[in-house]
């Protein structure tokens, strides 16, 4: 680097006209060299220079002389080291109390980057417990006609999964088992129109619909050892409709609009989705957490009406252990309901807390209703 | 031919109108609807001018995300109106440095200026100035309008403080920060309650060199003002 060494920038004076100009700035013996394109020259000496940091970059460097009025600036690359290395140490002092007001500066950004990223962590942290909560406070003010409502829609899913079983013994032990449970809930939770339907189809499989339409596949008829396996299960289902957790995964999925259009009464929206095939992904895909409330409510309500709450757990190993390659489909219920380790752990767990009621006893035998269905 | 531009502004300083004199070949980039007249040598053409991130810039600067072109095919001349009463400030850009102009203010630039976006934050946010300011780099002609009157100031070493919505433009040799003015009282709620309910709490404060224009009135307390006398509107009583 030598004498050649210039920068754009500009420089303000009293005799230019607008009082500005831009200009070619130069570093020679002595003091700084600023000339303009209309031909004059413009200096500062070295000797009482000012150094001053500004501009709305902020990155803009004014060099400013003893007495007021004239002043060089440029935001050039390399200009600010150009200053201290040809002003050497008539600048010193002046070139230090930038750099250092710079790099205090620095550090305090770095300081406050910091902290916006810990602010930004912790809103993308609490927008989805906010928008939960959300959900869970608008399907809370719905009336429970809107899971009806929603159930209505869905009623085909019943049909579709096989014919009915229409078999007395099969489909009044099925009901009496319901209403059974059904009848330790409390009151407000009684409301739902609980009816359950026996459906011929070799899954090992039950599930709810909103509003308390349930269906209970003859596979896990057949493959359950007794009545408080199958009331386990139902417990469980039950529970899924007294949590509103068909609503509550709609809503979530669909917006809260749906939910607000079932509860005006305009179904065509929602209908329009569920028409698409999706009734099943849409109502009973459950998160993980609706599908252990529902398993922890369920236990508590299986226990209240009489039954073995270790059947539940006992269900779950049983299906845990029916061989894949021997039923192919014998462990759809469980993979929809994933992680059943764990599952069967936190089942175990909540045993001792289960109250067993009165044992129940059931006017319709288990062991006819699982003869009146077909084998497999 | 020369990039910069021969205009006069007529009609100020209520009514003004830019009138911008074109040789062939020369063009001028205006905001879509600002055309009041035009020689009929002189061609138009509508895009997106200066790509992606200036068009994104020029959106959130409040700006329309087509420029308009004219180019004159032989001489004529065009002339420009901004959409509200105000002033029209001509600055040539000399290159020694850029302008910041407010959202909305931007009307026209000749060849060899370049519009893009700047990101203001939090200081923009609470001066009123919006999240984004346009910038005008390069040489040549720019032209930005105001409401009311506009007024140069020059910022020198004792700093300048102006009202925040009364900013129009600034050399970017100038800085702002946002503060609470020192006579007003101390402590966070009553900061808080002279910000919400009005008044001259937060200002602007320019500090460095170079020049700031300002407007002599101010949009929003403009309206305010005329609420009042706004004819309301009856709501027949059988809907």
């Amino acid at each position: 680097m030598g004498e050649a060494e210039q920068f754009d920038g500009g420089i303000f004076d009293a005799s230019l006209e607008g009082g500005r100009a831009a200009a070619v700035i130069r570093f020679r013996t002595g003091c700084v060299e600023a000339r303009v394109a209309s031909g004059p020259c413009y200096e500062l000496p070295y000797a009482g220079l000012r150094i001053e940091l500004g501009g709305h970059s902020g990155r803009v460097v004014f060099l400013r002389g003893a007495a007021e009025g004239r002043v060089i600036f440029s935001e050039a690359k390399g200009f600010l080291e150009a200053v201290r290395e040809r002003g050497g140490m008539t600048v010193e002092a002046a070139h230090e109390a930038v750099t250092s007001g710079i790099n205090r500066d620095r550090r305090r950004g770095r300081g406050l980057w910091l902290i916006a990223a810990v602010v930004l962590a912790g809103l993308v942290w609490l927008i989805p417990l906010g928008l939960r909560a959300g959900v869970d406070g608008a399907v809370a003010s719905m009336p429970k006609s809107v899971d009806a409502q929603l159930g209505e829609l869905a009623a085909m899913e019943i049909s579709r999964t096989g014919p009915t079983v229409d078999d007395p013994r099969a489909a009044a032990f099925a009901q009496e088992v319901v209403d059974k449970l059904v009848a330790v809930l409390p009151p407000e939770e009684r409301e739902y129109a609980f009816k359950i339907t026996v459906v011929e189809n070799a899954q090992v499989n039950a599930f709810a619909l909103p509003g308390g339409r349930m269906a209970l596949l003859t596979g896990l008829l057949k493959r359950a050892d007794n009545a408080d396996m199958v009331a386990a299960v139902i417990a469980h289902e039950i529970s899924h409709v007294t949590k509103r957790h068909g609503l509550r995964h709609m809503v979530r999925s669909l917006g809260v609009v749906a939910g607000l259009q079932l509860l005006l009464g305009d179904v065509s929206g929602v209908a329009a989705v569920l028409a698409q095939g999706a009734t099943l992904a849409v109502i009973t895909n459950y998160s993980r957490d609706h599908e252990s409330e529902a398993d922890a409510v369920g236990m508590q309500m299986l226990a209240k009406a009489g039954f073995d709450p270790a059947a539940m757990p006992a269900f779950f190993e049983k299906l845990k252990s029916l061989d894949a390659s021997e039923m192919p489909k014998g462990l759809e219920w469980i993979s929809t309901h994933p992680d059943h380790d764990s599952r069967i752990a936190a089942l175990r767990a909540l045993l001792p807390t289960a109250e067993r009621g009165k044992a129940a006893v059931l006017k319709n035998s288990f062991a006819e209703a699982k003869a009146a269905v077909k084998g497999d | 031919m020369s990039n910069l531009l021969v205009s006069r502004i007529d009609e100020r300083p209520d009514f003004p109108l830019l009138r911008v004199a074109l040789e062939p070949g020369q063009k001028v980039f205006a905001e879509p609807g600002a055309m009041v007249t035009m020689t009929s040598g002189v061609k138009l053409t509508a895009g997106f001018r200066g790509g992606i991130g200036a068009t994104i810039g020029r959106a959130l600067g409040g700006e329309s995300l087509i420029l308009s072109t004219y180019t004159a095919t032989e001489s004529g001349e065009v002339a420009f109106a901004p959409p509200s009463l105000g002033d029209i400030q001509h600055v040539r850009l000399d290159g020694s440095g850029t302008v910041l102009v407010q959202r909305g203010a931007f009307l026209a630039h000749g060849e060899g200026v370049e519009v893009s976006a700047s990101w203001q934050g939090a200081r923009g946010f609470f001066s009123g100035q919006g999240l984004v300011m346009l910038k005008a780099s390069g040489r040549g002609d720019l032209f930005f309008n105001s409401f009311g009157a506009l007024i140069p100031l020059d910022v020198a070493s004792e700093g300048l403080i102006v009202d925040t919505g009364f900013i129009v433009a600034f050399d970017d040799t100038v800085d702002y920060r946002v503060r609470s003015l020192p006579n007003a009282r101390s402590g966070l709620f009553s900061k808080l309650k002279t910000f919400f309910m009005g008044g001259e709490a937060i200002v602007c404060e320019f500090s460095g060199r170079g020049r700031v224009w300002i407007q002599a009135r101010q949009l929003g307390s403009y309206l305010s003002w005329v609420h009042p006398y706004r004819p309301v509107k009856q709501r027949s009583s059988d809907d």
